[in-house]
This record gives structure tokens, sequence and C-alpha cells, in this order.
């Protein structure tokens, strides 16, 4: 505190972090007339000058764009192999997704009550369904309408907002695979309107969503919710600015965020409500940093559930080889989904289930380059017989919550501001290996329907899918929950949880646009409590 | 402030674990270091060559480590009669520039560059790139095996062999290559498969903005790949400095 600036501050709202929880809550309270201010740890990118996706060095240059320009910035240790992977900045973990938007199924919101697993959510898919449609319409989400739709998909009222995006090559292999094997390969639902939508224009199937879209096409939140909350007058995003402790006022709520900016001098910045969305690490480790006499184990952490559960998904990849040419990098980087293995099956030796995505990511000359070992003829012979060649299945499996894994402080390492960083516990469990046993095997199974002469991968990289989900859970009893099902704590009635954070159990599909609903549901629900004179 | 983080380590054993690795490590570093410097004909030379080195933007590597640094290009990815290499591309200026822009390379690089030519005079008495391209190659393939075994670390056994065989090619001088390679493979590769000229020969029709892929399902038009490209931007003077 000693460096502590003098100024102070005060809004109805702070919310931290301005990704696909708190781009979406700035915005919503915005429009409904509150002065909100978000603090962000990452820097904004400007699209056109940022993502050198027109250089012939394309693969180098836009490759180290969304990394940390201080690497103590991102320090974290793991107690199992884990590759944290994440984008900080205006716009969060959208700014690289690939924007694959599919909805939770209505058997995700009670694995407890129909397989046994897991959790049942305080909510049902009912009742988030009217949220996921406000979503889909603000990102302008495309995908397949009619006899195309995806045949397990959960009941929707309206159709996708645009329009599907067409099969490549690629995707037209891999077809070929799944209809032999009677599976229902489908165009999947993705944040990449096909059609100009709110002034951005339609997408022109470049392929580096993964890369930062240049001409704002894919609707990551910085180019969606940002705009449109700013432009209310009343939202104020603050770049550079990484929260480290909520402090409580003399009536045990949330009083005031102390801050770092990115000199590293200390603000505070009080609000009638705070919301916290740094996703399911950064926000459990803000509530643990958050101790005090009323909060000893860390704010609204009453439950000793601040950081348990914590998930991701069991992301498999797996490749084909092909005698044909597919030239895979034409459009975006994934080419349909299927779902024929999500719900769980009484012939499996484990419950739920995954889905699984065409990935037609990284098919550039550098990146096929990469995936060989060694040097001279022989890789260069290996890099002309893959490149233009082959194509890749990535599933996302549902990993079951388990108390055992979670996020803590390390007791020994601090970053660039002298904070605890986090400690990542996370190990796939029983369940969780005979999963990744049983996509491995089904992934190999349409490659080579597909008629794939070489195939490889088929294993579970830790961390890799980005998607963190958990440590924060909702629930109806505050003693097995944080906060209820409309995000708020428990413990502290004005403060709010709007991440990945919230979830109870992580489903098998990306969790982007339920992140987002869920935040919309929540921002609703804050903005409630100011009606009612509660905050 | 060390010792105190010793203590603060020494009451957890992962984080005492994790202290003494990283204790360790600085400390084979920095006996690395002394280990190199203990020839003063490595120390005469390297400083010779630093006085030679070319200033400006972008520039760094002295006449006989372009020689040589195109020889191992040549390696990494040979032409043949079918394809390109890296003696049809420029490859020398684009590596230039990455190494002077950056500290940790032009260690690497300078150190490594000598070790390749000293190994070569060791064995043949001539620089590494007057060498016959079998004994270039054969030279390099035992740089990938001591690569290798001294990254092996699957027992207490072979750790402790990988350390002594570390200290011995550091006292040698050879451990420099054996340090550099990896990181040249790499570089070059960076460089031959962002050219236009491999692209053609992939038949790889980027970048992919600023105008995307009108029809998915078309096959390549390796017509179109240089033409529509940005340049990567020129060094300027903070990146040489």
């Amino acid at each position: 505190m000693a460096n502590l600036q003098p100024r102070e501050e005060s809004v109805d709202v702070v919310v931290i972090g301005a990704g696909a929880g708190g781009g979406v809550v700035a915005k919503e309270l915005g429009e409904a007339g509150l002065q909100v201010v978000v603090l962000e740890s990452g820097r904004r990118f400007a699209p056109e000058v940022d993502y050198p996706t027109d250089r012939t060095d394309f693969e180098i240059a836009a490759a180290t764009v969304f990394e940390a320009e201080d690497p103590r910035r991102d320090v974290h240790t793991t107690a199992h192999p884990f590759d944290y992977v994440r984008a900080k900045g205006v716009g969060g973990s959208t700014l690289r997704y690939l924007a694959i938007s599919p909805r939770f199924h209505e058997s995700d919101f009670r694995t407890r009550s129909e397989d046994g697993v897991g959790d049942d959510w305080p909510l049902s898919y009912a009742d988030l369904e009217p949220y996921y449609e406000r979503v889909e319409q603000e990102l302008g989400v495309s995908g397949p309408n009619g006899p195309d739709a995806n045949p397990f998909e959960s009941p929707r009222k309206v159709p996708f907002p645009t329009a599907p995006h067409p099969f490549n090559l690629a995707s037209r292999v891999i077809r070929r695979g799944a209809d032999k094997l009677g599976l229902h390969l489908v165009r999947e639902p993705v944040a990449i309107p096909t059609s100009d939508w709110n002034g951005r224009p339609a997408c022109i199937n470049a392929g580096t969503c993964g890369l930062g879209c240049r001409i704002r096409a894919k609707s990551s939140i910085d180019v969606t919710y940002v705009p449109k909350a700013e432009a209310t007058g009343r939202v104020e995003i603050r770049p550079s600015c990484t929260a480290r402790e909520i402090s409580l006022d003399g009536r045990g709520r949330a009083g005031a965020v102390i801050y770092h900016d990115d000199r590293g001098a200390e603000h505070e910045i009080r609000g009638r409500a705070i919301v916290i969305a740094g996703n399911a690490i950064e926000t459990p480790r803000l509530l643990l940093l958050s101790r005090s006499s009323a909060f000893p184990d860390g704010l609204a952490n009453s439950s000793g559930l601040v950081g348990k559960y914590f998930m991701e998904h069991l992301a498999v990849f797996s490749y084909g080889l092909f005698d044909e040419r597919l030239d895979p990098w034409r459009g975006i980087p994934t080419g349909g989904m299927l779902q024929d293995y999500y719900a769980t099956s009484r012939a499996n030796d484990f419950a739920r289930g995954w889905t699984t995505v065409v990935s037609t990511s990284s098919h550039w000359p550098l990146s096929v380059a990469r995936r060989s070992a060694g040097w001279g003829a022989e890789h260069k012979a290996r890099t002309k017989r893959l490149f233009g060649h082959f194509v890749g299945l990535a599933s996302v499996g549902e990993q079951l919550p388990s108390l055992s894994n979670e996020v803590t402080l390390d007791p020994l390492l601090t970053d660039r501001f002298g904070v605890p960083v986090p400690r990542l516990v996370s190990a796939p469990r029983e369940n969780d290996v005979a999963m990744v046993r049983a996509i491995a095997i089904r992934q190999a199974e349409i490659l080579a329907a597909a008629g794939a002469t070489e195939t490889w991968g088929g294993e579970y990289s830790p961390g890799t899918s980005a998607h963190y989900l958990g440590t924060c859970r909702m629930g109806a009893d505050p003693k097995t929950s944080v906060v209820n099902a409309r995000g708020r704590a428990h413990d502290v009635q004005n403060l709010f949880v709007a991440d990945g954070s919230v979830f109870v159990t992580g489903a098998g599909v990306n969790p982007a646009l339920t992140i987002s609903s869920l935040a919309t549901r929540t921002a609703e629900g804050i903005v409630g409590a100011f009606t009612r004179r509660e905050l | 402030m060390a010792q105190l983080t010793f203590l603060r380590a020494a009451k957890n054993p992962r984080t005492a674990a994790l202290f003494a690795k990283e204790t360790a490590k600085a400390g084979l570093d920095r006996l690395g270091v002394i280990l190199w410097s203990s020839s003063q004909a490595r120390r005469g030379e390297l400083a010779r060559r630093d006085r030679l080195r070319a200033a400006g933007p972008g520039r760094w590597f002295i006449d006989e480590e372009r020689r040589l640094v195109r020889t191992l290009a040549e390696l990494i990815v040979p032409a043949s009669d079918e394809s390109p290499g890296a003696q049809d591309i420029e490859i020398i200026e684009p590596l230039e520039k990455l190494v002077a822009g950056s500290p940790q390379r032009r260690v690497l690089y300078g150190r490594g560059l000598l070790a390749f030519d000293a190994i070569a005079r060791h064995e043949h008495g001539t620089a590494f790139a007057d060498l016959p391209k079998e004994e270039q190659t054969r030279l390099a393939r035992d740089l990938d095996r001591r690569r290798e075994a001294v990254r092996d670390r699957s027992s207490v056994s072979n750790g402790v062999r990988s350390l002594l065989r570390i200290l011995r090619y550091q006292k040698s001088g050879e451990y420099a290559a054996v340090e550099l390679w990896p990181t040249l493979i790499s570089d070059v590769t960076d460089v031959f498969y962002t050219n236009p000229m491999s692209w053609m020969w992939l038949g790889y029709d980027g970048p992919p903005m600023p105008r995307g892929y009108p029809d998915v399902t078309a096959l390549t038009d390796t017509q179109r790949a240089p033409q529509d490209a940005a340049a990567p931007p020129k060094p300027d003077v903070a990146e040489s400095a």
C-alpha cells in the first residue's frame, strides 16, 4: 500500500477483465445506465496494425502478438504437466479463439441426475436459452439450419443469425469418412459471420482466426461488445491494469479494487458492485489474495471451494495423411463438427462424452515444416509430402469435476508486482483417462474410413484446450458453492463472478458462448439489484 | 536475498527442489562459461571477430561467418533438381537481422560458429565450409547425436553422464556448436518456409490476408503467392543496438 496513489474514485460497477464475461457485462450494464470501469490486465490491440497476417513471414510475426511483453506477467506453477494457454488484452481469450460457439446440451446442466457424476447446475438449459439467443445475435453466429442442422443440438427458438460456412476439400474428405460410419458431420456454429454484421465485414475465409482477425470479421469481444459498451459513454476500459486485491468496506461488503497500472503504481477504485471475470485461474487467485479478518481464507470463501474443482477440456488431436490434395488452409480453422459421441453411453466404461471438430488450423508452409523434426533432404521430402495433404480431428472431452484439481496460490513465486502466482493442480482422473482412450480410437476410425494412408496423434495434451473452468462454482447451497445461479457471491452480496469459473461441470463443447450467455444473465441480475436498491 | 529465498524454499520440499534445480542450472551455466573461456586462443579469436563486425542496422556477421552460415543453411535446406533450397533465396540477410536484434543469439552464434570451424580444423585441418559435403553432413549428424546424449536424463546415471559430457564439451569448445545447431536449424527453416520461393514449390497461395479465399474448394493458384505479400519491415536502429 506504500505506493498507493492519492486518487480516489468511485463508480457504480468495477469489472475486472474484458473478455467473454467481463466485456459482455460491461456493455449490458452501460446500456442499462450504470457507470462502469473495466480493469484489463492486457493491452488493447488494433487489428489492422497489430495482426500482420498479410506478410510473408506472418507465421512468425503474428504468432507472438499475444505473448506477454514482460514474461513475468504470466508466471505460474503446475503440479503436473499443464500448458497454460491464454491471451490477455481487451477481448481476453476471444482475441485468439477460433470462435467455435455451440450451445450446451440440456443434459449438461444435470449430469448428477442423469448420469450420477459431477453435479447439477442451479439452472436449466431453458433458463439460459434466451441469453444464448441474445449473444448469438450480438456475435452474428453462423450455423446450419433446417435439414443441415446438427441432429444432436439443443432446442433453439430462432435460426442462426448468419448462414453456415462452406466445407472446404479437407472437410469433405472427413465427411466422406463420417458418412461411411453413419456419423453426422455438420457445420459447427462459429462466431464468424458469413455476411456483413453490425458494421463489420463478412468473413473472407483467410483462416487466421487464431492469429487475430485483421479485418474484424471474427466476433471477438473487442470488436463486438466493447465498442458498444464504450458507445454508451458510461463504460471506461482501462488496459494494462491488473487487480491485486478486493478490499472490504465498513459493512463487510466488497468496497474497492486495488490494482497496478503498467508502471507498477497502485491505485484504488471503489464500486457499489464488483464483478470479477479474469478466467477460472485469475479469478480464484484474486479472491484468495483478498484476505481479511472476515475472510481469512480468501474473499467469498466460507465454503472453502474457491479454487476447487478446476476443470479443462480433454483436448485430443489426431491427424490423417491423404493421397489427394486438400489445401486445408482455405477457410476458417475448423471445418465441421460431430456430436455422435456426446451423450453418456452404457456401452462405455466412462460417463459423458465429447465433441469432435475437423481441424484445418495452421496448415501453412512453416507450420507444416515445423511438424517434423530434423533437417536436410529427408526433412524437405517429409514437408512436401505433408503439405496440403493432411487434416486433423480435434476433440474436446468433458473432464469431470474433481476436488483434487484446483487453483491455489504458490507459496514461493511471485509475479512482477510481487504478488503470489497461481499454482495449477490438474490431472486427468479415472473417467477422464477412459474417455481419452475412447476419443483416440474414434478419431482413428473416422480418419481410416475417410481414406487416410497414415494417421498419428491421439494423445491428450493437458492445458491445450485453453478452456479453463470451475473454481468458483455456482449453486443454491452456500456450503457447496461460491456463487448463486446469477453469479452473485453467497458471502458478499455486491460481489459477482462472470466467467468460466462459475461452471459446475464443463460439458463437452467450447465454452465461450456459454460464458457470455451466463454473463448476460448475471448483468441482468445486477441491473435488477440496482433497481431494487440492493446495491 | 538469495539466502532468504533459500530459507523460505527449504521449508517446502517441492520449492526446495525447484530452488536447487535452478541453482544447479545457474552454476552449470557459469562453470560452462569458465571452461569455455579457459582457452586463450578461443577468447582471442572471438575478440578478433568482434572487432571486425560490421556496424549498421541488421548487420552482424563477418565475412567468414557469412560463408559458414550459408554453407550450414544449404545443409539444412538443400536444393535438388526438382526443388529450391537455401541457395536459391536470400538467406543471410534475414538471419543476420535476427542475430543482430537478439543479445542471446549474438552469444550463441558468435561462439557456435567459432566452434564449427574449430571442430573442422581439429579433425580435418580446414574450415568447415571447405570440407566436402559428405564430411559436413557427417559432422552435423555427430552434433545431433551429441545433442541427444546431453539431453538424456532418463536415469540418475544418464543424468550424471550428461553432466560430465557437457563439461567435457564445454572445455573442448564444441558445446557451443552443439547448442547452436538446433537454433540454426530452426532459424533457417523459418526463413526458407516464409519465402515465396518455397511456397511456389509447395503449392501455397498465401499470405492469407488481405484477400482471403473466395472459393474454399479451389486448389492452389501458385501465381498469386509473391505479388500480394507485404514485405517484413526493415530493421530499425534500435533493433540492432
